[in-house]
């Protein structure tokens, strides 16, 4: 039988610069089986583009369902789901993802749940040793992780800043009562995400034309809810520094075939100032640039990491897990830790050490945000 | 530079747009913290923000056009408090390190959507004719100097404590801010604070009685051990960073990150003197008399013993002709709860005993206070206190006052004339401390002590050109 099935993201290549959506998967199809001894199952169908996916910079699908007709959606855990299809997948072209023991875990009635699987471009970063130019939380990090590490373990980082268009995603699935959203958003010049209606049945959109510029105004908590909304997590600053500089081996401690040839970078692309010669090299202060706020994310082909991992200099500042706390924040949540530039930033604030810090309650013009995959903090 | 430049005082507040006509300015100092009829007032500093100018009479009703200098975590959180104010505009950030510029640029983009000028060298500021106004909050060894400059250049300043690093400064800074008839206020946000002033109300009513002992207890957490250089040890200069201009009057010395430079004379004038800064203007206020006759401190470095050279305990006791303030400093006390978070923003007041407070013991009662909203009380014969009242931090309500007075032209609550009384008091405390405790008699008169010349070059520093404190401002 088949149920509803959403698709997602994208990636398209426009005059070098890479721009993205949720990647458009086709052909999905759902349906419901079972076996004696295994009892019920679910299995979604799809066929995933070529949209230059590779061992290195695969992509990132996961699937949310609704038990209740589209009322509330969840996310299904992965580690409920069998197949090639789902979390890191590498190649194009037909996938599955197997369900089994819904009705035990999830739904009674499994034949009358709705599924969305949507994806995401992310790149990998192997695990290794990198040289951390800077100490997490400046030092001030109570949450216990105040030594710069030596190495972190692998993990899969998006390559895009998270975008208006996911974040509408997120909101319409779960910003009903206007959790999420704050009137700021509205403002298409620096985001550009509408509300209509009324709580509990609000309803978003992106402004026209806003869908590939990085989200903006979402506070650290807001951001975190995003992430976990598709299984995600804010990255450590030890594993946003390595993703901008380079581990010593490019392609990891396990095979050392590649040297980083810069492990101590000051930016993305080098050591060439963001400026240098009158070319700008990633969106930052002044609209010289070509952008005089935030920039669709990608615009910039150079503010690319050794990874491939877009705007890590410019366009939005980026919340990380690391926290900035001191005896004076007793009782309060403390500052968290931002990484990278942004397009309010001066030349000498979007390299690799920048590492202002804010509130987590903030949420402002030129802060967004990415997610991370594995490893762990 | 704009030392010695020909500037002639402007009247801030008369120039920039309209902003609607007939909305003005709140006072906001004074008795109103409290609901009226309400001995135990609760108290909000909403009601002072966000509030459109409304003081009939002023000079000016536009905008304040604001430069804020030092962007480290005290210029960022004044930045947020004067951008809730809808008579500032920010149209300057400055810091000699342009990485630093961030968190405070968001913020002025946020309330007003829009990037101010960010300026690596203050002066820029200063020759700014459309600016009426600085913040300073810039290193310790800048506070000085750059108060004077923008007093020259014709600006009112806000400066942060403390106020100066030697006794000579403050003097100088207080004949700038005569002689170009500036408003000067510094960043002791207590004597802002609407508790306080009902404090102060109580002790210069008499019913405490005579007044004749402060005690002036600075008790603090133990403060963290910094990594110092090794002897000829220094790390690069980072990109964007002003170095030559970051050690400006004080001494050019290798580069080196974090905070070291806190606790080392040239440039500051540690931990305990910081915060003393404002402990011993609320002191002096409830004396509310001029210089002491003498002053014998003691102390030195006895628990972080990380290369410092501040100290970590004081001891110090001022002579005044029938008074005396007794000071006790210590930062290396992790039973004392320092009331930053537990007090500063609820109807509750600190447990005194293991608490910060200033203590003004007068024949009849006893009052206890201390800074960052503690409130304050009385205590007689009995255990029950007799008066007193919750407190808020000042600091909101110090930029209202500061602002109000660019406009009235009246003097600032902790202007610069009171703060450099009681700031002289950490300076003498600190020669004392550093001549190897002996007592110092001190004539008022030429802000010197008498016949110690070993105590009197502590007063003044030597400078560095072409960062040199002027004789003459």
């Amino acid at each position: 039988m088949r149920r509803f099935v959403f698709l997602a993201m994208i990636v398209h290549l426009a005059g070098g610069a890479s721009l993205a959506q949720w990647i458009d998967l086709s052909d999905v199809a759902v349906t419901h089986g079972s076996s004696e001894l295994a009892g019920p199952q679910v299995v979604i169908s799809y066929s995933f583009p070529e949209v230059g996916i590779f061992e290195d910079t695969p992509a990132y699908v996961f699937v949310r369902y609704s038990p209740d007709q589209g009322a509330t959606w969840r996310l299904l855990p992965a580690e409920f789901l069998r197949g090639d299809g789902f979390d890191i997948v590498n190649s194009a072209g037909p996938k599955k993802i197997v369900l089994w023991g819904a009705a035990q875990a999830f739904v009674s009635d499994i034949e009358k749940a709705e599924f969305r699987v949507r994806a995401m471009k992310v790149a990998r970063v192997p695990a290794g040793a990198f040289k951390m130019l800077t100490v997490p939380g400046g030092g001030y990090d109570e949450s216990g992780a105040d030594i710069a590490p030596s190495a972190v373990p692998w993990f899969y980082m998006a390559q895009y800043e998270t975008t208006i268009s996911m974040y509408v995603d997120f909101l319409n699935e779960m910003g009903g009562s206007g959790v999420g959203w704050n009137d700021r958003m509205a403002d298409e010049t620096r985001c550009g995400i509408t509300r209509d209606g009324a709580a509990p049945h609000f309803q978003y959109k992106a402004a026209p034309g806003r869908e590939q510029y990085p989200v903006t105004f979402v506070s650290w908590y807001a951001a975190q809810a995003f992430l976990k909304w598709c299984g995600l997590r804010l990255p450590t600053e030890a594993e946003w520094e390595k993703a901008v500089l380079g581990g010593k081996y490019l392609d990891g401690d396990t095979t050392k075939r590649v040297a980083n040839p810069l492990p101590d970078r000051a930016y993305p692309w080098g050591n060439e100032d963001p400026d240098k010669d009158g070319s700008y090299r990633c969106n930052m202060d002044g609209k010289e640039d070509g952008f005089a706020y935030t920039a669709p994310v990608g615009s910039f082909p150079a503010d690319k990491s050794p990874y491939g991992i877009y705007d890590m200099a410019g366009n939005v500042a980026e919340w990380t897990t690391n926290q900035y706390t001191t005896k004076w924040h007793a009782g309060t949540d403390g500052y968290r830790v931002l990484r990278g530039g942004s397009w309010t930033a001066l030349p000498e604030g979007v390299d690799a050490i920048a590492q202002p810090t804010m509130v987590p309650i903030k949420a402002s013009s030129f802060i967004g945000f990415r997610g991370v995959k594995g490893g762990g903090p | 530079m704009l030392a010695g430049t020909s500037i002639s005082p402007a009247i801030p507040g008369c120039r920039g747009q309209n902003n609607g006509g007939g909305r003005h300015l709140r006072s906001p100092v004074g008795r109103g913290g409290k609901c009226a009829g309400s001995r135990f007032g609760r108290w909000s500093a909403d009601q002072y923000l966000l509030e459109e100018p409304a003081v009939a009479g002023l000079p000016g009703n536009g905008r304040v056009n604001l430069g804020v200098i030092g962007l480290g975590n005290r210029g960022t959180q004044l930045t947020e408090y004067f951008l809730k104010r809808p008579d500032v505009e920010i149209s300057y950030l400055c810091d000699v390190d342009r990485s630093k510029f961030t968190r405070a640029t968001g913020l002025v983009e946020e309330a007003r959507s829009r990037i101010p000028k960010r300026v690596q060298d203050f002066r820029q500021i200063l020759a700014d004719k459309d600016v009426d106004a600085v913040a300073i909050a810039a290193g310790h060894n800048w506070h000085a100097l750059a108060t004077i400059w923008a007093c020259q250049a014709g600006k009112d300043v806000y400066v942060e404590k403390p106020m100066s690093l030697t006794l000579y400064e403050g003097r100088k800074m207080v004949e700038a801010a005569r002689k170009y008839e500036r408003v000067v206020q510094v960043g002791s946000q207590t004597m802002s604070a609407a508790y306080f002033r009902d404090a102060l109300d109580y002790a210069r009513s008499g019913k405490l009685g005579d007044i004749s002992l402060v005690r002036s207890q600075l008790l603090e957490r133990m403060e963290p051990k910094l990594t110092m250089p090794k002897p000829g040890e220094q790390a690069p200069v980072p990109k964007g960073l002003d170095w030559d201009m970051w050690c400006g009057p004080a001494p050019l010395r290798p580069y080196w990150p974090g905070t070291w430079w806190w606790r080392f004379w040239d440039y500051a004038n540690g931990g305990l003197t910081d915060h003393a800064a404002h402990h011993m203007g609320m002191a002096r206020a409830f004396l509310n008399l001029p210089h002491p006759k003498s002053v014998c401190s003691t102390g030195g470095r006895f628990h972080v013993l990380d290369g410092s050279e501040t100290p970590d305990t004081q001891y110090a006791v001022f002579q005044y002709e029938k008074q005396n303030i007794v000071y006790q400093g210590g930062r290396w006390l992790p039973y004392i709860d320092t009331a930053y978070q537990t007090v500063r923003k609820r109807d509750t007041y600190p447990n005194w005993l293991r608490s910060n407070r200033v203590e003004v013991l007068g024949s009849n009662a006893m009052l206890v206070t201390c800074r960052i909203g503690a409130g304050w009380q009385v205590f007689g014969k009995e255990d029950a206190p007799i008066a007193g009242g919750y407190g808020r931090p000042g600091d909101e309500l110090h930029v209202a006052n500061f602002l109000e007075c660019m406009r009235s032209r009246a003097q600032p609550n902790a202007n610069v004339e009171e703060t450099h009384q009681a700031m002289t008091l950490c300076h003498l405390m600190n020669a004392s401390l550093r001549v190897g405790g002996r007592q110092l008699i001190f004539d008022a008169a030429s802000e010197s002590f008498v016949n110690d010349d070993e105590a009197n070059r502590l007063l003044k520093r030597e400078g560095r050109a072409p960062w040199l404190i002027p004789d003459k401002v």
